[in-house]
């Protein structure tokens, strides 16, 4: 178990740094780190030296110059207005710039003095970015302001981290009061305003603090306001995995709880907290930058991004007449916004909560190009219509027919004319994701008639649901869905077309397996009907919906009805549910029901009441059902014919009895054999 | 008594689910007061010896206004020993849950909530209008920021997967990355150059003296704020909603109206966008807090009269009445808040509304 998490973690890995824009801004990152941690070399003067009159001075960096030629140098300016602090440069004044050159002295760990910077300026200062009002090098200033700045976010959402770990752990595993109280506690911290306890909690604990405190302080502060959230992430999932099967008998094993979080519970919080904690590390820039600026963070001799941009100094006047005092705003926006963008693509990658709603774009594309080519073809044969089954000529039909051939006893389209079939389907197949990924379903083959009932089995994953889905393209965006050819009451139908689609819908009704996520909890059962009658009937009023849904519902025997139709979904039980989405399903009088294990999630003795009351209906009405369990059994007594799937595969399809009493494939032998009888036992 | 509450609890669930969050508000409130006193008097020395000092300041300076000039016998006194006698006749010696329940007996049976010790004024006068127009601000900035956030959703996800969500994607997170001092700043700035918006965010006069004119003026000020307050929290909030709306879409219930042959616009705003309104009211109350924590910001760069300044003026004044009273009152505001979203939620879904019924 352990080396599948490894290697699927890798493989995320491998492919998230894969993409050039994550590689660019991890490439940012690294560099500002670097350049932070490397800061009094990489800076050309020390963050503190005051160059003498030189208050604003502007950029003065040149590239080229007929002087010196190419290379870095520094423009000499001059000051002409001493009022409103105007510079001009002065023409063919330029000072080198020497590379690996000693400057102003620092110390290297504090271990050893050295004055080696990577460049710096003997007479003339090199201005990259301007000089502030002080005169000291706003370029050295950004580079030794990011240590604070870069630190404090790893810093705070380390500390907010443990505490969301610790508490919101301590809240997930114990539960009750414990949970309550942590809980209350964090969602009222949620609820003050951050910036104002912020501005409480620094008016409190440090009035007056030395600036080393000040950092270690105000991200202690900054992290007790960042945690309720985390803590509330942590906690729910602690919740979720506890009620898992392994954690269970781990602790019916009476193994010590601090075993239990630290081995079996944690490694699951790694991918989300790794996210949690690069999304949380920009609020924490964000946070310190805030407080500097109100003048309670990092004040003088101490410099951060945010000190940068201290109030003090951040007035209209000034960023109007000097701009380039803004220049450490770039840098908080940039290392925001890469840590930001990290922090997508790690929750793209690793998150398995995500729920995908739109595939990647690959798979659209390339599905139009495919629903261009088969267009043509269903139109060819609309002329034809008394030859409904198309003999297999194309060549890409000989090609699919290789592939799939690997058990004889497949029925062929033997174009013996069902007058009475309601749905012929071939070779359908369906893949998720990209056309290269593994096909969820190939080559299905599938007719039926009025009045029968067909039955579909196989285990979970094999394709039987997903089969229907794509049928009723209900997987758009989803699911690349592919096929030769599709018929419906012996019209052509091009699941690319709208109107096909609609035809289908409105001749398949389809009930689905979980009747807690098959209903719209804010409707109340009337209203789902209302809705449903209206797309046949946009006119019908809702007493007459009413009556109808109504005498559908009775049919469903369901008692009590003319009191509960206002009712909501959720105020019903499992069967009751199963009653009314069928009900609901029969409401436009549809041809076909598909009954997708409908009866899975409820007990024996309902399942069977509703199986009998389905096939009572659909005898009585002659609509034709499509059965699809994993219960070879229940279909069994249910189903004309039965058709057995695995792996996306048709295995066979015959006559009920047939595939009961004379199994050709080996698996359906084993799907029967795994039957579970009263009286049997489990070791036999 | 018991009995009574279950009672209570199937014939009317709406009153018994409100009841239960006003009272543990209530308690919540009552825990987070005892907090902020215990925090002050865990806190380093100085703050109580700072207030104390400075009443006791206030107090030489009343007397010596009185007697005139004669006052000089005030001086005499230790400053240490002045500092001790003034914290006992203030009660500040005393542990904190009792200094706590007297300020609560001061606050709800005297009804005064002190003075403030630099203006002197009642803090109860310099709060109230503040508040006001915070108020005001945020619930505007709120009302836009929801809106406008959830027709680019809806029309996003109508669209289904396209460019314009890229590129969306793209701007939010940079507009999250932008601090707001520097993003109101900027704005001020374009204000100040081109003159086509004032550079402050209230009117320079009151409401009460002319209120049509100042209805005409104050969305003029407030523009410009405003606009970056929405930017600066369009980001987050689209994003969120964004998910909720996504999650609703890929929920196995809208697979089933689509079987149904329901239309898509009435998927997407009967059902779809209803669905994920509830999840968007519980966070709604966070996304006030936020809002405020924001315009904390934004009222001190544009000068707006709100709690914001008020608050801010006083951290820096080390005014600890009033940054009490404030921290209290806007607990209290977005707690007030938080209970009208969960009756508003309570309205909305009706698995709320019956729950207790059905229990």
């Amino acid at each position: 178990m352990p080396s599948i998490r490894r290697t699927e973690y890798r493989s995320a890995q491998r492919s998230f740094f894969s993409l050039p824009l994550a590689r660019i801004f991890c490439l940012i990152l690294c560099c500002m780190y670097i350049g932070v941690a490397g800061a009094p070399f990489f800076s050309p003067y020390s963050h503190q030296k005051k160059f003498e009159g030189l208050t604003y001075h502007p950029p003065n960096a040149r590239f080229y110059s007929r002087e010196l030629g190419l290379g870095l140098q520094a423009q000499k300016y001059v000051l002409v207005n001493t009022v409103s602090l105007e510079w001009r440069p002065l023409r063919g004044e330029y000072e080198k710039v020497r590379w690996l050159a000693r400057g102003d002295r620092y110390s290297v760990l504090g271990l050893s003095e050295t004055d080696i910077h990577l460049f710096t300026t003997q007479d003339y200062p090199l201005f990259i970015f301007g000089a502030d009002h002080l005169g000291r090098d706003l370029l050295s200033r950004i580079i030794v302001g990011g240590r604070i700045s870069l630190t404090i976010g790893l810093l705070g959402s380390l500390i907010s981290l443990s505490l969301a770990i610790l508490l919101g752990g301590l809240a997930g595993y114990y539960g009750g009061t414990v949970d309550w109280l942590i809980m209350r506690v964090c969602e009222f911290m949620l609820l003050i305003p951050g910036l104002y306890l912020l501005l409480f909690l620094r008016q409190i604990f440090l009035p007056t603090a030395p600036p080393g405190q000040t950092f270690v302080i105000i991200s202690l502060i900054l992290s007790l306001i960042g945690f309720p959230g985390s803590a509330r992430l942590v906690r729910g999932i602690f919740l979720s995995i506890k009620e898992e099967n392994y954690i269970l008998s781990a602790r019916l094993d009476s193994v010590p709880s601090i075993v239990i979080v630290f081995r079996h519970m944690l490694p699951h919080l790694y991918s989300i907290l790794l996210i949690s904690l690069s999304f949380s590390i920009p609020a924490f820039i964000l946070g310190e930058t805030a407080l500097s600026y109100l003048g309670l963070g990092i004040t003088d001799p101490s410099v951060s991004w945010g000190s940068l941009l201290s109030r003090r100094e951040l007035n209209l006047r000034s960023i109007s007449a000097f701009p380039w005092i803004l220049m450490p705003g770039i840098f908080i926006i940039l290392a925001g916004v890469s840590y930001n963008i990290l922090a997508e693509h790690l929750r793209d990658f690793l998150d398995p909560y995500i729920n995908p709603v739109f595939v990647q774009k690959k798979a659209t594309t390339t599905k139009k190009k495919q629903s261009q080519k088969q267009n043509q073809k269903p139109k060819r044969e609309l002329g034809v219509e008394n030859t409904p089954f198309p003999e297999n000529n194309t060549e890409k039909g000989i090609e699919q027919e290789e592939q799939v051939i690997q058990a004889d006893h497949i029925p062929k389209p033997t174009a013996s004319l069902y007058t009475d079939t309601l749905l012929s389907v071939r070779k359908l197949g369906l893949c998720f994701g990209s056309q290269s990924a593994d096909p969820a379903l190939q080559g299905f083959d599938m007719d039926i008639k009025r009045g029968e009932v067909l039955g579909i089995v196989g285990e979970s994953g094999s394709g039987k649901s997903v089969s229907m889905l794509g049928l009723l393209g209900l997987l758009k965006y989803k699911a690349h869905v592919s096929y030769e050819s599709i018929y419906m009451n012996n019209t052509p139908i091009d699941l690319d077309y709208e109107k096909d689609v609609a035809c289908m819908r409105s001749h398949i009704a389809y009930v689905y397996q979980e009747p807690s996520q098959s209903y719209d909890p804010l409707v109340p059962i009337d209203k789902h009907f209302l809705e449903t009658f209206r797309v046949q009937n946009p006119s019908i009023d809702k007493d007459e919906a009413r009556l109808r849904s109504l005498e559908i519902l009775s049919l469903m025997q369901i008692d009590r009805v003319e009191e509960r139709i206002h009712s909501y979904f959720h105020q019903f039980s499992g069967g009751m549910i199963q009653r009314v989405q069928i009900a609901l399903a029969l409401a436009n009088n549809p041809d076909i029901l598909v009954a997708d294990e409908i009866t899975t999630a409820l007990d024996v003795i309902t399942e069977q009441t509703i199986m009998d009351l389905l096939i009572d209906i659909c005898k009585t009405r002659s609509m034709a059902m499509i059965c699809i369990s994993h219960d070879i059994g229940l279909i069994g007594s249910v189903a004309d014919r039965i058709a057995v799937m695995q792996k996306g595969r048709l295995v066979e399809c015959d006559k009920t009895s047939t595939i009961l009493n004379k199994p050709k494939a080996p698996y359906t032998k084993t799907l029967l054999g795994s039957q579970i009888r009263f009286g049997d036992r489990y070791d036999s | 008594m018991k009995s009574q509450l279950a009672i209570l609890q199937k014939r009317h669930p709406l009153v018994y689910y409100i009841s239960a969050r006003i009272l543990s508000m209530v308690s919540m409130l009552f825990l987070l007061g005892m907090a902020v006193f215990g925090l002050m008097q865990l806190a380093p020395g100085d703050i109580v010896d700072n207030y104390a000092k400075q009443v006791a300041f206030q107090a030489g300076n009343d007397t010596i206004v009185e007697s005139g000039t004669t006052g000089a016998g005030q001086e005499q006194v230790p400053e240490e020993e002045l500092i001790r006698l003034t914290k006992k006749r203030l009660g500040l010696d005393k542990p904190f849950y009792i200094q706590y329940f007297s300020w609560l007996r001061r606050v709800f049976i005297d009804r005064d909530l002190g003075m403030s010790l630099v203006s002197r004024a009642p803090v109860l006068f310099l709060i109230r209008k503040r508040l006001i127009n915070s108020l005001v601000l945020n619930i505007i900035s709120l009302i836009t920021l929801t809106v406008i956030s959830f027709v680019v959703s809806i029309a996003l996800t109508a669209m289904g997967r396209s460019k314009a969500d890229v590129i969306l994607g793209i701007v939010a997170v940079i507009l999250n990355a932008i601090p707001a001092v520097l993003f109101l700043t900027m704005l001020q700035l374009f204000a100040a150059i081109t003159g086509w918006f004032p550079i402050t965010a209230y009117p320079d006069f009151e409401f009460a003296r002319e209120p049509m004119r100042f209805l005409l003026q104050y969305p003029y000020h407030i523009f410009l704020p405003l606009l970056g307050a929405f930017l600066g929290g369009i980001g987050s909030t689209m994003r969120s909603i964004r998910a909720y709306m996504l999650d609703q879409m890929g929920k196995p219930y809208i697979m089933l109206l689509r079987s149904r042959r329901i239309s898509e616009t009435r998927i997407l705003f009967s059902h779809a966008f209803r669905n994920s309104l509830n999840p968007y009211i519980t966070s709604s109350a966070t996304l006030l807090a936020s809002l405020f924590s924001g315009s904390l910001i934004l009222e001190i760069i544009f000068s707006y009269p709100g709690l914001g300044t008020l608050l801010y003026e006083a951290t820096l004044q080390e005014d600890i009445n009033i940054v009490v009273t404030n921290i209290m009152f806007i607990s209290t505001l977005l707690l007030v808040g938080t209970i009208l979203a969960d009756i508003l939620l309570a309205f909305v879904d009706p698995r709320i509304r019956f729950r207790s019924a059905d229990a």
